[in-house]
C-alpha cells in the first residue's frame, strides 16, 4: 500500500494525509470551511446546513496532528521541516520506503502571482512498493519537470465544495503506468545509477548543483548512513531533449577541450623527453 | 566501544534520574479531564509567573493543553453548547491514559524537577486495577475528581452512578500499602454556580458526608485528605439535567450549562490549589522523611529528597509557594490530617 | 563563520515578523545610523532549488520591502488589504556592522520563522538555537490585539506558544534580550493611543513577561514600530475570493463584500469592482486558523496622506540601537576588560569601538528610552556613566569598589 502526504499551503503549510492507494475514491478533499459551517449551524444560522451536506460525506484530507500522524512515519520528519535535497528515497528502520520531492509549484499563485511551492512524499509498506518507489525516483529524476508539473495538478482547488481537491486516482495512475514502463535506473553523463533501496540507506539522494554535499547532510541529519549522491544537473533530462542536447554538446566540448589540452601536454612532454635523451647522447 | 556504552548507559541513567514528583488523577469518564489539566496548567502558569520558579509543560503536554485552553475560551466567548455529552466509549478510552508532564525550576537554571499527573478513568479501578496502584504506589498524591453537579442537585440522587463513591473507596482500601502515608485530594469540580450563589461550604460538607467511609479509612492508614473545589470554566454555570437517551451511556442524566454574566469568560479559578497542595506535602514529606529510617519511601523517592537536600534555594521557593495553599476557606477543608502534611 | 550575536524573530503566522525585519535592515542601512557603524546585509545567498537543477538567488527580505511599497503605491483611494506573502520553515539572515574606516566587523544573526513554526512542537533544532540565543524580539500583530475577540487575537499572536519556546532559553544566566513588538500599529499612534497598545501588550503577554521580569539578566522592553508608516488600520472584514469560472476558476484576487450593493467587490487594492458575468465571489478557504473553526478575518488598511502615502518606516532604527546598546552590555559583561586582549587577537569590534558607537547614538539623540509607547521594563544595562568613560577605567572602579 501507498500512503501520499504533502506539506502543502492552504491558509498557511499544513502538513497532509492525502489517501492511500486502496483507497477506492477518486478523489480527497481539504475542507476548512466545513467546521465553521458547522459551528454557525450549531448557533442556529441554517443557511449553511446545504453546504455542510455536500461536504459533509467526501473522503478527507486530514491533517497530521500530535494525536493523529495516519501512519506518517516519525523517522521521515527531517523531510519534511528541512532542506538540502531536491529528491529523496530512504529505507527506514522500520521497513517502510520513502519516496520525497520538494519544492515543487503549485498551479496556486499568491496575491504578488509567486507560485507556492509544496512537497509530496510517498511512504510504501511492502516489498513491492519499495520496487514502485525505486522507479518513481529514477524516473522523477531524469523527468523532473513533466513529474513536477503532473504532481502540481494533482492538486486543484474544487468551487463546487469550496475545497482543494487531490486526485488520488491520477496519482495511483501515473505511478503504476511509470512503475511497468520505466526501470529504476537512469542515466547522467558520465554513467547509470541504479536506484536500489537494498544497497544504500538513501538509495537516491538528489541534490542541486552548488549545493555542498556536507551542508546536505547536516540539514538532513543523515551522518553515518550509505547515500547515493546525485548532482541534478549531471542527469540526463529526458523530458527536455533541448537542454539534454545542450548538456551533451556542452559535456562534449569539455571532452574535446580536455583532449585537446591532453595532446598538447603530451606533445611537450615528448619534446622534454627528446630533448633529455639529445643532452644526454651530447654529453656522452 | 565500550566506553561508548558506558557513556550512553550513564546518559540513559542521568535522564531517568531526573527527580520526578508523581500525582495520580481518579476520575468519572467524561468528567473533561483534559479541561481541568488545562484550566490547572493555565492557573499554575499565570500564579507562577513572577515569582523565581518557572513552570513548563513539556513534551506534548504544551501544545495539548494550549489548543484546549483556546478551545473552551472558544466556547465561552461565543457562548458555543459545552453540555455534557454521552460517552462514545472507545474512542475516548484508547488514549484515557495519557500523563502530562510539567518541569519546575528555578528561572534561568539548568536543575529543575518534572512533575507528572496521570489520570486514569474510573473503569480502570476495576479492570486494570494493578496498573492504577503501581502508579499510585510511585505517587506522592492521588486526585479525584467529583463532578460536582451530580453530587449536589436533586439529592445527589445521581451521584453514585457517575462519581462511583463506592467503587473509589473499596478501590484504595484494596490497595492500602500503596496509597499509605500519602494524601487524597478531594477536587469538586465545576463549582461555578455553588461559588456565585456562596453555597461552597455545602459542597464540602457534601463531601464530607458522601465520602465518610473514606476519612475513616484514611484516619487508619495515615493518609491525609483534603477539600479542594475548583472553577474549571468560569464564565459557565450548571444549569439542569435532562434525561440521557442513549443506548451505550449508563448515566440516567447529562448536565447542562448555561452562561454566567453579560460577556462570559474563561476564568478558571483555585485550579492551582491541587498544585500547591502537591509542592507542600512533598516539602512536608521531605522534612518528614529526615525523622524516618530510610526504607523501601527513600528508595522510591531518592533522586527528589536527595536534590530537596542539596538545593535549599528550590526548597525554599517550593515552601514559598506552597504556604499559599488554601486551608480554611472558599470551601477548602482538611478532612484528615496526617503525621507528614501535618497542617495546623 | 559563526555569528557574534543571534537573535530570533518570533510571533504568529502573518503577523508582520519579516515586514519588521525588512524595515530593521533597511533603516539600518540608511539614515543616521550610518555615521556610527556601516550596515551591510551580508546573508550568504538564499538559494531557491530550480526544476534544471541550479540554484537561483533570492533575496526574500528585499522583496518583502519592495511589496509593502507596492501596497502603498498602488493603494488608490479606498482601503485596502496587505495581506501577502509566503514563508517556509526559516530563514537566516546577517546584518555585518563595520567600524567606518577599518575592517572591524561585528555580525548580528537573525533567524526569520515561518509562523507555521509556532503552531506545533518545537523543533529540536530551534530549541538548539534558542539555547544560544541572545536577543528575542517578539512581534505583536497590533489590529488583532486591539480590535479582535480574544480568541483571534491570541490565535493570530500565538502568546502561550511563544511563552512555551522562551522556555528554552539558555538557562546558564548569560545576558538575554527581549524586545515586544507591536506592529502595524499607525492607527494607534495616530489617535495618540499607542499607551493602551502597551497596555494590551502587557496584559496579554503578561505571563511572559512577569516571568522574564523575574529571571536574572534578562532585558525586557516594548518598542512598538511602524513598518510602512502612512498604512492605517481600517477595519476587519469577512475574508472572500473572487473567481473566474470561465477561466478555469482562476483567482481574480481577495476581496471583500460591498455591503450596499451584491454586484459590486471591494477588491485588495481597495477599488470597487462590477461583478462580470462569470464572476462569483467564494469565502476563503485559506482564512481559517489551522485546526479550528476559527475564521481569520482579512485585515483592511487605509493610507494616511493620499494621494501622496509613501513608504515611510517610523522608530525601526530603535530596535536597531536598542539591540547595539544591549550587544555593548553584554560584551561588558561577559569580557569586561579581557575584550582589549580579545580585540587584539579576534581583530573584531571592540568594546572601546561599540563605545565610541554608543556615545555617537546618544549625541545624535537616537535612542528612545521612553515616549512613542517605547518602554523599558527592565533593564540591565549599565549607567549612563559608563557609556561616555573609559571602559577599563569603570571595570577598574567597579572591581576596587566591590573590594
Amino acid at each position: 500500500m501507498l500512503r501520499y502526504y504533502s506539506y502543502y499551503n492552504v491558509g498557511g503549510f499544513k502538513d497532509m494525509f492525502l489517501g492511500d492507494s486502496t483507497m477506492s475514491a477518486k478523489s480527497t478533499f481539504f475542507t476548512p470551511l466545513l467546521a465553521v459551517w458547522k459551528r454557525k449551524a450549531s448557533e442556529g444560522d441554517t443557511s449553511v446546513l446545504v453546504k455542510i451536506e455536500a461536504v459533509e460525506n467526501l473522503p478527507k484530507i486530514n491533517l497530521i496532528t500530535n494525536d493523529s500522524s495516519y501512519g506518517f512515519p516519525e523517522q521521515a520528519v527531517t523531510l519534511v521541516t528541512h532542506a538540502g535535497y531536491k529528491v529523496n528515497l530512504s529505507s527506514l528502520s522500520t521497513g517502510e520506503c520513502i519516496f520525497s520531492i520538494r519544492d515543487i509549484d503549485s498551479n496556486d499563485c499568491d496575491e504578488s502571482g509567486r507560485a507556492i511551492p509544496f512537497l509530496l512524499l510517498v511512504v510504501g509498506t511492502t516489498d513491492t512498493d519499495r520496487i514502485v518507489l525505486e522507479k518513481l525516483a529514477a524516473y522523477t529524476v531524469s523527468h523532473l519537470d513533466e513529474i513536477s508539473n503532473k504532481f502540481a495538478k494533482l492538486f486543484s482547488y474544487n468551487p463546487q465544495y469550496n475545497a482543494i481537491e487531490f486526485s488520488l486516482q491520477t496519482i495511483n495512475k501515473l505511478i503504476e503506468d511509470i512503475s511497468t514502463q520505466n526501470s529504476n535506473s537512469f542515466r547522467t553523463l558520465t554513467k547509470t545509477v541504479v536506484v536500489d533501496c537494498k544497497k544504500k540507506d538513501i538509495a537516491l539522494f538528489a541534490i542541486p548543483q552548488g549545493l555542498d554535499k556536507a551542508v546536505a547532510i547536516r540539514e538532513q541529519n543523515v551522518k553515518g548512513k550509505s547515500i547515493n549522491f546525485v548532482v541534478l544537473s549531471d542527469v540526463l533530462p529526458f523530458d527536455n531533449p533541448e537542454r539534454m542536447e545542450r548538456m551533451l554538446a556542452q559535456y562534449q566540448q569539455q571532452r574535446e577541450s580536455s583532449l585537446s589540452k591532453r595532446k598538447f601536454y603530451l606533445l611537450i612532454a615528448s619534446i622534454i623527453t627528446v630533448a633529455t635523451i639529445l643532452c644526454f647522447f651530447l654529453e656522452c | 566501544m565500550e566506553i561508548l556504552g558506558k557513556l550512553k548507559d550513564a546518559i540513559s541513567k542521568k535522564i531517568a534520574d531526573v527527580p520526578t514528583i508523581k500525582a495520580t488523577m481518579l476520575g468519572p469518564r467524561a468528567v473533561g479531564k483534559t479541561s481541568i489539566m488545562a484550566s490547572i496548567f493555565s492557573d499554575a502558569r499565570d500564579q507562577i509567573a513572577g515569582t523565581s520558579l518557572y513552570f513548563h509543560p513539556l513534551g506534548e503536554t504544551g501544545t495539548t493543553l494550549i489548543n484546549k485552553k483556546r478551545q473552551l475560551m472558544d466556547v465561552i466567548e461565543k457562548k458555543k453548547s459545552c453540555d455534557d455529552k454521552p460517552n462514545t466509549g472507545a474512542i475516548e478510552a484508547s488514549n484515557a491514559v495519557a500523563p502530562f508532564e510539567f518541569e519546575m525550576g528555578i528561572l534561568r537554571r539548568e536543575k529543575s524537577v518534572n512533575i507528572v499527573i496521570t489520570d486514569y478513568p474510573g473503569e480502570y479501578l476495576t479492570s486494570q486495577s494493578k496498573v492504577v496502584s503501581d502508579f499510585i504506589a510511585e505517587s506522592h498524591i492521588v486526585m479525584v475528581a467529583i463532578d460536582t453537579p451530580y453530587l449536589m442537585e436533586e439529592g445527589g440522587r445521581y451521584n453514585e452512578e457517575k462519581n462511583e463513591v463506592k467503587k473509589v473507596i473499596s478501590f484504595f482500601t484494596e490497595h492500602s500499602e500503596a496509597i499509605k502515608n500519602k494524601m487524597i485530594l478531594l477536587v469538586p469540580l465545576k463549582c461555578e454556580l455553588y461559588f456565585h450563589e456562596k453555597r461552597i461550604d455545602d459542597v464540602t460538607s457534601r463531601v464530607n458526608e458522601v465520602y465518610a467511609d473514606l476519612k475513616v479509612f484514611c484516619e487508619k492508614n495515615n493518609i491525609a485528605c483534603v477539600v479542594t473545589p475548583i472553577q474549571t470554566l468560569g464564565g459557565v454555570e450548571f444549569d439542569k439535567f435532562v434525561d440521557c437517551n442513549v443506548a451505550y451511556s449508563n448515566l440516567t442524566k447529562l448536565s447542562t450549562y448555561s452562561f454566567y454574566g453579560e460577556n462570559p469568560k474563561y476564568l478558571p479559578m483555585f485550579c492551582v490549589q491541587p498544585l500547591y497542595y502537591l509542592l507542600t506535602y512533598v516539602a512536608n514529606f521531605y522534612e518528614w522523611n529526615k525523622t524516618q529510617d530510610v526504607g523501601i519511601w527513600g528508595k522510591i523517592k531518592g533522586s527528589l529528597l536527595s536534590m530537596l537536600k542539596d538545593d535549599d534555594e528550590f526548597l525554599h521557593e517550593i515552601k514559598k509557594l506552597s504556604a499559599k495553599a488554601e486551608t480554611d476557606n472558599f470551601g477548602y477543608s482538611i478532612l484528615v490530617n496526617n503525621t507528614i502534611l501535618n497542617i495546623k | 563563520m559563526e555569528s557574534d550575536l543571534k537573535v530570533l524573530m518570533m510571533g504568529g503566522r502573518r503577523c508582520g515578523k519579516t515586514s519588521a525585519l525588512a524595515s530593521l535592515f533597511c533603516e539600518a542601512r540608511r539614515g543616521q545610523l550610518k555615521t556610527v557603524f556601516d550596515f551591510n546585509n551580508v546573508t550568504p545567498p538564499q538559494c531557491k532549488q530550480e526544476q534544471d537543477g541550479r540554484m537561483h538567488e533570492i533575496d526574500s527580505l528585499e522583496n518583502k520591502r519592495r511589496e509593502l511599497e507596492r501596497a502603498i503605491r498602488d493603494g488608490g483611494n479606498g482601503v485596502f488589504l496587505v495581506d501577502a506573502g509566503i514563508t517556509k520553515n526559516y530563514w537566516d539572515y546577517v546584518l555585518r556592522l563595520t567600524v567606518p574606516g577599518t575592517n572591524k566587523k561585528y555580525d548580528i544573526q537573525f533567524r526569520d520563522c515561518a509562523g507555521e513554526v509556532f503552531e506545533k512542537n518545537v523543533p529540536t533544532d530551534l530549541v538548539d538555537y534558542i539555547k544560544k540565543c541572545d536577543v528575542f524580539i517578539i512581534v505583536v500583530d497590533t489590529p488583532f490585539l486591539m480590535e479582535e475577540q480574544d480568541v483571534e487575537n491570541e490565535c493570530a499572536n500565538r502568546y502561550e506558544e511563544i511563552s512555551d519556546f522562551l522556555r528554552y532559553m539558555d538557562r546558564g544566566g548569560k545576558p538575554i534580550q527581549v524586545l515586544f513588538v507591536p506592529v502595524k500599529c499607525e492607527k494607534w499612534v495616530k489617535d495618540e493611543k499607542i499607551d493602551e497598545v502597551c497596555n494590551a501588550v502587557e496584559k496579554y503577554h503578561g505571563n511572559t513577561i512577569r516571568t522574564l521580569l523575574a529571571s536574572p539578566n534578562v532585558e525586557v522592553s516594548i518598542i512598538p514600530i511602524e513598518t510602512a508608516g502612512d498604512v492605517i488600520f481600517e477595519e476587519f472584514r469577512m475574508p472572500y475570493v473572487l473567481l473566474d469560472r470561465a477561466d478555469d476558476n482562476k483567482i481574480i484576487g481577495k476581496c471583500s463584500k460591498d455591503d450596499a450593493d451584491d454586484t459590486v467587490v471591494i477588491m485588495g487594492n481597495g477599488m470597487p469592482h462590477k461583478k462580470k458575468e462569470n464572476e462569483y465571489e467564494y469565502e476563503d478557504i485559506t482564512a481559517v486558523f489551522t485546526g479550528t473553526d476559527i475564521v481569520r478575518k482579512s485585515t483592511w488598511f487605509s493610507l494616511r496622506h493620499k494621494p501622496k502615502a509613501q513608504y515611510a518606516p517610523h522608530n525601526c532604527e530603535q530596535l536597531v540601537t536598542h539591540i547595539l546598546r544591549f550587544m555593548f552590555n553584554k560584551r561588558y559583561k561577559e569580557f569586561g576588560f579581557l575584550d582589549h586582549l580579545r580585540a587584539i587577537f579576534g581583530g573584531g569590534v571592540t568594546m572601546d569601538d561599540m563605545q565610541n558607537a554608543l556615545q555617537e547614538i546618544k549625541k545624535l539623540n537616537l535612542i528612545k528610552n521612553k515616549g512613542e509607547g517605547i518602554r523599558i521594563l527592565k533593564s540591565c544595562f549599565l549607567s549612563e556613566d559608563v557609556l561616555t568613560k573609559p571602559v577599563y577605567q569603570e571595570k577598574n572602579k567597579s572591581d576596587s569598589e566591590n573590594k
